[in-house]
């Protein structure tokens, strides 16, 4: 993994307008960042889309960036591009659908519908209220210190503990019932 | 891949929680990140960030030529403002001296042509206030317009007012 220098040399490259600068951000983020939009939409067209328009506007606002965590500056605008995706009520109401009949389909087994591959843990995540889910996914993908979520999320960093703690434990509980289920 | 995010999660927990609750959390959540860590999502096509490439290198040529546009324009607009200014002061200034120069041309003229004659005198005697100062005063009387200093005025109307109660 690219060490903080390594990191300062490229954002200073990007910063500059170098394409090889930016591909190499590409290659450092872009798997945690489709993870991080595919488990909040499970979705893998919408995925996509996002990830094209984080990277697109991450060329357009690096010359803001000044300084502190860059994990934590790349994974606000991602955020931004998630709830502004879902500002389209049109969007949100397929999700919510989308959720459902995944959750349909999982209980019953579980099927592809739609082009989707739908794996167990989608199904699962789905069954946490939204605010949970978020974060959970937030928390592993972005891979940031509680600190720093505490930070992006406002938040006191005992809610976010102790949130992401609750929300794990029952995690693992309903993934564990399913195993138990198919056995 | 992740990244080590130098956190330490007992020290963090023990703030909130007794020891024992606080290593008893610590697992809970690694475990609960383990079921992240066996169900990976899947990852973004080779195509896809391909294309993402190409978006990337055609916003960054965008983004360069669009900050070398907004510098020019910026330049150009400041130096238009400070021409114009220049400018607007310039004939302000001018049309002030000019025009003061013109108005009393004007003035001495109209005053002149109003001058006649009969009031050729009271003409010379109102020039003459102007540059002594004195105040005056023009009257028309049967005889045609004459023009007595305030102070003779008032002298006359007093000598006028003691002589009519004489009878």
């Amino acid at each position: 993994m690219t060490d903080n220098q390594s990191l300062s040399k490229i954002i200073i490259a990007c910063k500059r307008g170098s394409h090889d600068g930016f591909s190499q951000i590409v290659e450092l983020y872009a798997s945690r960042l489709y993870g991080y939009f595919y488990r909040l939409t499970g979705n893998v067209d919408v995925s996509n889309d996002l990830l094209s328009e984080l990277f697109v506007r991450l060329v357009e606002k690096i010359g803001a960036y000044g300084g502190g965590s860059f994990d934590l500056w790349l994974f606000k605008i991602a955020t931004n591009i998630f709830y502004d995706h879902l500002r389209y009520e049109q969007r949100r109401k397929k999700l919510i659908q989308s959720h459902k009949q995944r959750l349909e389909e999982g209980l019953g087994g579980g099927k592809e519908s739609d082009g989707e591959a739908i794996d167990m843990l989608q199904i699962q995540l789905d069954q946490l209220d939204e605010q949970t889910r978020e974060l959970l996914i937030l928390r592993y993908y972005s891979d940031l210190s509680f600190k720093e979520i505490a930070q992006m999320r406002k938040e006191p960093m005992g809610t976010v503990l102790s949130k992401v703690h609750r929300g794990l434990a029952k995690l693992r509980e309903l993934m564990e019932q399913k195993y138990e289920e198919r056995k | 891949m992740k990244k080590e995010n130098n956190e330490n999660l007992q020290e963090l927990l023990a703030k909130f929680l007794d020891a024992r609750e606080a290593s008893k959390a610590v697992e809970d959540i690694f475990a609960g990140e383990h079921v992240f860590n066996s169900n990976p999502a899947p990852e973004p096509a080779p195509a896809l960030l391909k294309d993402i490439k190409q978006r990337m290198a055609v916003a960054a040529a965008g983004r360069n030529g669009l900050w070398t546009r907004h510098f020019v324009w910026q330049l150009a607009t400041a130096a238009a403002a400070i021409v114009v200014v220049v400018w607007a002061g310039m004939a302000f200034l001018q049309k002030s001296g000019e025009t003061g120069q013109f108005n009393q041309a004007q003035a001495r003229e109209a005053f002149w042509q109003e001058a006649s004659d009969d009031n050729i005198d009271s003409k010379i005697a109102q020039l003459d206030q102007k540059e002594s100062g004195t105040p005056i005063i023009t009257f028309e009387t049967n005889a045609g317009s004459e023009t007595m200093a305030v102070s003779d005025v008032t002298d006359e109307l007093d000598e006028i007012g003691n002589s009519f109660w004489e009878g």
